[in-house]
This record gives structure tokens, C-alpha cells and sequence, in this order.
């Protein structure tokens, strides 16, 4: 699905933020993406939706090298993944269900079928109230499950997610993970952004950990195994 | 897609509000243009029609001669042109009607002046016969030494040739309209592309291609260019309308000696001539239904050209954007 070899990430002509960037995802995985504020989670998930390409190496995405596509190619990539922005990115003009509904009018589905699925999407959750209502009448909250509704609404195939649970309580944090779960189980894989080490911690997925400019795969199957074997934590490495 | 609904807010742009402003005076002056085009070409044909099939002969007057032989002269002149093939009628100006005609230019004492004025014939013909004018004044100066035949081709050439000269003039101010119209399009698609560029980029991160993007865009200029199409249209047709009513008006007052007054006592062979040039100063009359439909499609023309401008620029401009 999703394949990084060597890639190193710099803004204008400052030092690289991440180098030697190299891990892979299988279609179906669940990641969480961890690092300490500034680590360059976000300049990652970046790479993964399109929104920059790498100084250097190679990015392969759902079977395509990203460095020869083509400018009319990248939406028909764009639309196999779903964004969570940790800014929302909501489109301030427009209502909660045309906001949410606007992968699938972009997509060209009809309008009929849209509105469907959209408010059965809102009611879960929990905003089937606000459907007219403005992003800006919103609490970050709202907001924040609205850009998830958002993001899943055309059912991705990589579902990326800045921090996605970083404004709502404990109790709709984990209805959304729930909801992200579900998703994973229907086929699509999920990147979690997050420091939320409870969030990591409650749910055993394979871990990307951003330290020091550089990436680490853990496993807490693997590591939790690897401890009852050995005693030894540090059972992972780097792809 | 829904093509009354845009994710774009364009239509709360400042420049979008007053682009239907700008292009209704464009589209205003292009009417006009065009309308008066259009009248000067109706205009030329008639002149041309107009003064088909008629001459004017001039006999001069030599004061050497007695009257009784200028009389014979005069009618063998007038035998000779009726019996010329493919004239039909040949009628001599009475010395009052030419005395009458010559007042303006040289004032009320006219019949009073010492001058010889020149016995006048005017002549019809069949507009699709060829006559040899040569030919006709050579057999007249025969009779009548210094005769002269004048088709008026000499006028109507520079007539029709002034007349050309507006039509292409009219037709360059048309162009340079519709350029600048074209370019007040681009100007304002570029300035919503870079005001919604972060719009635009959410819509590209969900998977939107240019074109999807270049369709709202689209979308808007039509609307609004129709809109202001309509207006500067109908402006336009009520200009011409009302110019129209004022110079028929003018046409009327003019009274004693003026054109409408002057074309009325022509006798009836030079009657026509008076009539077509009295009708050609007045606007609306020259166009055609055909014209008015044309007028009527402009607005729609100018829409489809700046929905076409806006789809361009955006696809021209947008990588810059994103």
C-alpha cells in the first residue's frame, strides 16, 4: 500500500527534519505514527497525502512512484485517501453536511444518495443537529468530528489522521476510534498521528515512532511477546 | 454537478460583484457599435439601390444661341435619351424647381443672379440595363456641345467608400471591447484563485482535478456576464431607440427648405433620391429582424466568451496556485 525508501524531508534549503525515512504498510494495517511534539509526524503524513514531495528517495503509493505522476493523476490518488488535518480544514462557507459531502460530490455521486449517507454518517457522530450549521458555529470538538466525517465519508482506502482525538473528551475519543477500527476491519489502513499515549497504549497496533529525524517500527505484539521471552523491551527495529 | 451550487465563495468576491457592471458597459458599447454597424451597412446597400437607375444630364446654356434653337436642341437631346435603350423616363427640371434647389447655396436672390444656369434632365433607367454613358454624351454633345451625364457612380464610390471606412473602424472598436472583456475576466479568475487559494487546496487534498475547479469558475463568469450582457444589451436597443424617436423628430421640424420639406418638392423622377437620403439619417430604421435577433443573442455570446476566458485562465493559472 504504502512504501517509503530512504526519504528525507526538508523545508526550503534548511537541514532535513526527517532522512532515511524507510518503512512500508501492508493494505489492511493500522498504525499509530508517534514522536514528540515537532518530530515531523505532520511533515510525514504530508508525504503520505501528496501535499509535498520528498527532498529525496522514493515514495511508492498504493503501487505508484509518486515522483512520475503526473499533475492530472494525483487526484484520482488523493481520492483513495482520507485526510484528518490536525487544523480540521474545514471550508468555513460551507454547511457541516456540504463540507462533509464534498469527497463524494467530487467523486460525482448523486446528490440524493449523498445527502444519505452524509446524515447517517453526522448522526453517528453525534452532529445530526448541525447539519446546516456553519464550521465557525462549531466547538473544536464538533469541528474536529466533523473533519473525520469528512475523511471517511468515500470509505479510503489510507485513512491519515493528525491527532485526531486531540479536542474531544475521553468518551468520544474512543467512539471515534471505534469508528476507525471498523474502518480498518472493511480494508482500509490507518495512520494515527498522536501523542496520546493512552490512546497508543489502550489499542495494540504496530507503532511508527518519528526520534531524532529518523523512524522505528514497533510491534507491542511483538515486544510483549519478545519481554515473556526474553525480558528484553526493546524487541523491535527499524524496517 | 450541481451548477447552481460552488464550494468556491465566488460570489461573495468584491471584484465578482462589480464585473457585471464592467462587462454591461463593454457589452453597451458593443451594441452600439455593432448596431451602428450594422445600420451603416443597411445604409450603403440603400444608397447603392437607391441611386441605381438614375442619371442626370446637364445641357449648358449658351447665350449666343436664340431661344428658338435652344428649344429644337433641348428636344432633340430629350429624343435622343428616350429613344436610348433601357432608359425609361426623361423629365426636365423646371427653372423654378432648380432655382428652388440652388437657394440654400446661393441665397434667395438666386433667380435675380447673372449666371446661365445649366438646363437639368433627370433621367431613369432600368437598373439592370448597361448603357454606355460615353457613348450617350458623345451623341449629346453633338447636339448640345458640353453636355454631360453623370451616373453620381463618382459620389457614391467615395459615399460607400467613407462608409466602409466606419464599418471597419466600427468593427476594431467591437474587437478591442471584447479584448478588454476578455482581459477583465482573466484579471478577476486570477485574483479569485489567489484569493481562494486555500479553499482551492482543500478541494485538491480531496481528490479535485483542475477542471472540477476551472467549472466553478466557469460557472460564476457565465452567470454574471449574462447579466450584465442583458443590461448593457437593452441599454443599447433603448440608446438607439430613443436616438431614433429624436432625429424623426428633427426630421419633421425642419419645416420650410429643410431636407424633409426639400425631398417632398422634388418632382416625382428625383423624388426618390430625396426620400432614401432622408431615411438613411434616421438610426433603427436600417436594421433588419435579423439584426434585432442578433442584437438579442450578444448578451449570450459574451457569456459563452467569458465562461471560456474564466476555464482557460484557471487552467492556465491554477498550478500556480497549487
Amino acid at each position: 500500500m504504502v512504501l517509503f525508501e530512504d526519504v528525507a524531508v526538508r523545508y526550503g534549503t534548511g537541514p532535513s527534519i526527517l532522512q532515511n525515512i524507510s518503512f512500508s504498510l501492508a493494505p489492511g494495517s493500522f498504525h499509530f505514527l508517534v514522536g514528540a511534539s515537532g518530530a515531523g509526524k505532520s511533515s510525514l503524513l504530508k508525504l503520505m497525502y501528496l501535499a509535498m514531495p520528498p527532498a529525496v528517495g522514493l515514495i511508492d503509493l498504493f503501487g505508484r512512484n509518486v515522483a512520475t505522476l503526473k499533475r492530472q493523476e494525483l487526484p484520482s490518488l488523493r481520492r483513495r485517501i482520507g485526510v484528518v488535518f490536525q487544523d480540521f480544514r474545514l471550508i468555513q462557507h460551507l454547511s457541516a453536511l456540504d463540507n462533509v459531502a464534498l469527497p463524494l460530490r467530487i467523486a460525482g455521486l448523486r446528490e440524493a444518495a449523498i445527502r444519505k449517507h452524509v446524515t447517517e454518517l453526522l448522526s453517528w457522530v453525534g452532529l445530526a443537529d448541525h447539519l446546516q450549521d456553519l464550521p465557525a458555529t462549531l466547538s473544536g470538538g464538533q469541528q474536529q468530528r466533523l473533519a473525520i466525517a469528512r475523511a471517511v465519508i468515500s470509505r479510503p482506502s489510507l485513512l491519515l489522521a493528525d491527532e485526531p482525538t486531540g479536542n474531544v473528551d475521553d468518551g468520544i475519543g474512543l467512539r471515534l476510534m471505534y469508528l476507525f477500527e471498523e474502518l480498518n476491519k472493511m480494508g482500509t489502513t490507518v495512520v494515527i498521528a498522536t501523542h496520546n499515549d493512552h490512546l497508543v497504549n489502550r489499542f495494540n497496533h504496530r507503532q511508527l515512532r518519528i526520534e531524532h529525524g529518523t523512524i522505528r517500527a514497533f510491534d507491542p505484539g511483538v515486544a510483549q511477546r519478545g519481554q515473556r521471552q526474553h525480558g528484553n523491551p526493546a524487541a523491535n527495529d527499524a524496517v | 454537478m450541481n451548477w447552481r451550487r460552488s464550494d468556491l465563495p465566488l460570489r461573495a468576491d468584491p471584484a465578482t460583484r462589480f464585473l457585471p457592471w464592467i462587462l454591461g458597459f463593454l457589452v453597451y458599447l458593443s451594441a452600439l457599435t455593432i448596431g451602428c454597424g450594422l445600420m451603416i451597412e443597411q445604409m450603403a446597400e440603400r444608397w447603392q439601390a437607391g441611386l441605381a437607375g438614375n442619371l442626370t444630364v446637364e445641357l449648358p446654356i449658351d447665350p449666343a444661341i436664340d431661344a428658338k434653337t435652344r428649344g429644337d436642341r433641348l428636344n432633340a437631346a430629350i429624343d435622343l435619351i428616350t429613344a436610348t435603350p433601357g432608359i425609361t423616363s426623361a423629365t426636365v427640371l423646371e427653372q423654378a424647381e432648380l432655382e428652388r434647389l440652388l437657394r440654400p447655396w446661393l441665397g434667395d436672390n438666386v433667380d435675380q443672379l447673372d449666371v446661365a444656369l445649366p438646363t437639368m434632365i433627370a433621367v431613369t433607367t432600368d437598373p439592370k440595363a448597361i448603357i454606355d454613358l460615353a457613348d450617350l454624351q458623345l451623341r449629346l454633345s453633338a447636339i448640345v456641345a458640353g453636355s454631360q451625364v453623370d451616373n453620381h457612380g463618382n459620389w457614391v464610390d467615395d459615399a460607400l467608400h467613407f462608409l466602409r471606412t466606419l464599418q471597419a473602424l466600427a468593427a476594431f472598436l467591437v474587437v478591442l471591447v471584447v479584448a478588454a472583456a476578455a482581459a477583465t475576466v482573466i484579471f478577476v479568475t486570477r485574483t479569485g484563485l489567489a484569493v481562494h487559494q486555500p479553499v482551492i487546496e482543500i478541494l485538491h487534498l480531496v481528490g479535485a482535478q483542475d477542471r472540477y475547479i476551472a467549472r466553478q469558475f466557469q460557472v460564476q463568469s457565465f452567470r454574471v456576464s449574462l447579466i450584465g450582457g442583458i443590461i448593457g444589451t437593452v441599454l443599447a436597443v433603448l440608446t438607439m431607440g430613443g436616438l431614433t424617436l429624436a432625429l424623426s423628430h428633427q426630421g419633421t421640424a425642419f419645416g420650410s427648405g429643410g431636407i424633409a420639406d426639400q425631398a417632398s418638392a422634388l418632382p416625382a423622377a428625383t423624388d426618390r433620391l430625396g426620400r432614401f437620403l432622408v431615411q438613411s439619417l434616421s438610426f433603427g430604421s436600417g436594421l433588419t429582424p435579423w439584426h434585432w435577433v442578433a442584437m438579442a443573442v450578444l448578451p449570450l455570446v459574451i457569456a459563452c466568451l467569458a465562461m471560456l476566458t474564466a476555464r482557460w485562465t484557471v487552467l492556465r493559472s491554477i498550478h500556480r496556485v497549487m
